[in-house]
């Protein structure tokens, strides 16, 4: 099956044209999606504050990585729920969008990093204290995330 | 109906993030034919408002109609210019009308007066036996 | 001159419309506009969180004010430049959009609720802000403030779905 015949069935479903055709659900579910990016990326800001050591410093690493942690996951499963569903009823456009491919790559880089080496380090005794290690992880982290918002955006300008 | 929107859509790299097409009717192409009251080359959107008279070939496109295209970096790659129009010209462009019947439609294309297609976006018109180009 | 005459006259000046017209401006003070809610709405949002006790509930309320806030002014600093920016380049359309005066409208409102929580609850703070139970008001102000942002991002998202 090509990719073609699955962006088609998309285009032949009923269920999916309600959605399509409905003035306000686009914009609607945009919001979704903007709700889920300010949540996880105002938690990446207060952790890489925090694990930059230039900000935050009163509040122990340990306690903002057990407690906002919860929050960034939160964020980014709701932006990926509703981005799944601004996609749904129009893929053809969006899988040619140079834009959007390369935010898609983006966010499997941003989260495979996020969940393979970011989550280890804060939750490690070692990130208290600022390092060479945590201000490279930090701005790794921070680059990733904010490269997937403004590829985000470059959908609608550069295409 | 839906293969006509999946040949003019297919292959299109085209941004929409603003807003939802929803609100125009996107298998209908309607031929606007008149002139050029305003060319506003600007972001989010270009807009080319056409006037079509009394007398027109279609009696549905008479009046004032607000043509929307896409942001100047995406016309810019089809080829339009701030100066590709200015007020008085005489033009012809195809275009995706509203569905709640407000004058405003979506840019498809504009006929250039030497019969030149200058497209909205990268997507073109699917014709008899070939599929929508890939890009 | 009406408020709209002054609008479309603010917006066709050289600077309005060299924004408006730029292939990179327009998008980069756009992008701005919304990535920088992380930085503003967003550690707000956090703070709201821990005044309703669901994030870091062991940490004194103040704490996190005095540790989280300094950080949200250049956030909102951000956001006004991008948004009168956008709204310079755009003024016409804004003024007359309903999204947009509902969205002015609930900054006020976010404004008087902010006022509110530092005349009446900031003063007694240190009686609550390390106890399990939060005065009902500091409850009310926390939601309403998570709510009303919320619907303001959405009328955001919407003015853009105009024409």
């Amino acid at each position: 099956m090509s990719l073609q015949h699955l962006w088609q069935m998309s285009y032949d479903s009923h269920t999916i044209d309600i959605l399509r055709n409905s003035k306000y659900a686009i914009p609607v579910i945009q919001s979704f999606h903007l709700f889920g990016i300010t949540l996880l990326l105002g938690s990446m800001v207060i952790l890489n504050l925090r694990l930059l050591g230039i900000g935050l410093r009163q509040l122990p690493m340990a306690a903002l990585s057990r407690q906002i942690w919860p929050w960034a996951i939160g964020g980014l499963l709701l932006a990926i729920a509703s981005g799944f569903l601004v996609f749904v009823p129009d893929p053809a456009r969006y899988a040619a969008n140079y834009a959007f491919r390369t935010k898609m790559v983006a966010l499997c880089v941003a989260v495979t990093f996020q969940f393979l080496i970011y989550r280890k380090v804060i939750r490690s005794g070692t990130a208290e204290s600022r390092s060479t290690r945590n201000i490279v992880v930090a701005c790794c982290s921070l680059v990733l995330w904010f490269l997937v918002g403004w590829a985000g955006r470059a959908i609608a300008f550069l295409g | 109906m839906k293969y006509l929107l999946l040949g003019l859509l297919g292959m299109a790299p085209f941004g929409f993030g603003h807003h939802s097409f929803a609100m125009f009717e996107l298998t209908k192409d309607v031929t606007y034919e008149g002139t050029v009251m305003e060319y506003r080359w600007e972001n989010p959107h270009t807009h080319i408002i056409v006037n079509v008279e009394p007398g027109a070939a279609d009696p549905a496109t008479v009046g004032t109609w607000d043509v929307e295209g896409g942001s100047t970096n995406i016309m810019g790659r089809q080829g339009w210019t701030r100066a590709t129009f200015k007020a008085g010209d005489h033009v012809k462009v195809v275009a995706h009308p509203m569905k709640d019947g407000t004058k405003g439609a979506s840019l498809f294309y504009a006929v250039m007066p030497d019969g030149k297609r200058l497209f909205h976006d990268i997507a073109r018109p699917k014709t008899e036996g070939a599929s929508a180009s890939a890009q | 001159m009406s408020v709209l005459s002054w609008c479309h006259w603010l917006q066709n000046t050289s600077w309005a419309t060299g924004i408006r017209q730029s292939d990179l401006w327009f998008p980069f003070i756009e992008g701005s506009h919304i990535l920088a809610l992380s930085l503003s709405v967003g550690l707000i949002v956090m703070f709201d969180l821990r005044l309703l006790r669901l994030v870091l509930p062991t940490e004194p309320a103040s704490k996190i004010m005095r540790q989280v806030m300094p950080w949200a002014l250049p956030g909102f600093g951000i956001m006004f430049v991008t948004g009168g920016l956008l709204f310079f380049s755009q003024a016409e359309k804004a003024y007359s959009s309903g999204f947009f005066r509902v969205k002015m409208l609930l900054l006020v409102l976010l404004g008087v609720n902010a006022l509110v929580y530092q005349l009446k609850f900031y003063p007694s703070m240190a009686q609550w802000e390390s106890s399990e139970t939060v005065p009902r008001g500091v409850q009310v102000i926390a939601v309403v403030s998570l709510a009303f942002w919320m619907v303001v991002i959405a009328c955001g998202r919407l003015m853009a779905y105009e024409l």
